[in-house]
C-alpha cells in the first residue's frame, strides 16, 4: 500500500507507536500498540486516540478528522513495522464499535489484492469460525 | 546508544523514528487490557485458524 500516511515515532521494541492526525478538527493523537495474549507469537493490536487532559487511551472516539484513509494507512504501516520484526507472529484486531469494524473491513477489502501478497488475512465469521479472505 | 539508534533507525520504514519513552507508556492503560481480555476471549472460545 503506497497510501499518504503520518510521521510515526516508535518504541525500540516496535510494539508501540504514536502520530498525530491532522485534519478538520484539528490534531489529535493516535496510539497503537501491539501487546503478546496469553499465547505465545500471538499479538493483539489495540488501536485509539490520547485524550489531551489525562493522557488515557479511547478507541470509542469518532474524530471524524476527515483523514481516516490516511490513518489507516499509518496503522498498516506500523503492522508493516511490527511483522518485519517479529515475522512469524499472528495478531488479532477487533473494531471497539460494529461501524468501525466495518470501516476496518473496507479498509482491508479495498487493499486485500495488496495485503495478501505480505499476510494470510482471516476473518472471524458470525458462526464463530475463522475463514481466510481470499476476494470478496 | 545514540549509535545504536542511528543503526537501528535505518531499519525502520521512511516516516518512523525512535522514542525511547514509549517503551513502558501504555503498558497499564484500560483500554488494553480490556482488549486483551477481548482477543484471549477469542483464542480460548474458537482458537488460531488452522493453517
Amino acid at each position: 500500500m503506497q497510501e499518504e500516511r503520518y510521521r510515526v515515532v516508535t518504541s525500540f521494541d516496535l510494539t508501540t507507536f504514536e502520530f498525530v492526525s491532522e485534519g478538520l478538527k484539528g490534531k489529535i493523537e493516535k496510539v497503537v500498540v501491539y501487546t503478546e495474549i496469553n499465547l505465545k507469537d500471538v499479538y493483539n493490536l489495540a488501536f485509539g486516540d490520547k485524550d489531551p487532559i489525562t493522557g488515557f487511551l479511547n478507541d470509542l472516539t469518532v474524530t471524524n478528522n476527515g483523514d481516516s484513509q490516511k490513518v489507516l494507512a499509518t496503522v498498516a504501516a506500523t503492522l508493516y513495522a511490527f511483522t518485519d520484526e517479529k515475522p512469524s507472529v499472528a495478531i488479532i484486531a477487533t473494531g471497539s464499535t460494529l461501524a468501525r469494524t466495518r470501516l476496518y473491513r473496507m479498509g482491508i477489502t479495498n487493499n486485500l489484492e495488496s495485503i495478501k501478497q505480505d499476510f494470510d488475512i482471516y476473518g472471524l465469521t458470525e458462526s464463530k469460525s475463522w475463514e481466510l479472505l481470499k476476494n470478496i | 546508544m545514540k549509535a545504536r539508534k542511528e543503526i537501528l533507525e535505518k531499519k525502520l520504514p521512511k516516516g518512523f523514528k525512535f522514542n525511547a519513552t514509549l517503551e513502558t507508556k501504555y503498558a497499564e492503560q484500560p483500554l488494553f487490557k480490556e482488549k486483551i481480555e477481548r482477543a484471549n476471549h477469542i483464542l480460548r472460545t474458537i482458537g488460531l485458524p488452522k493453517v
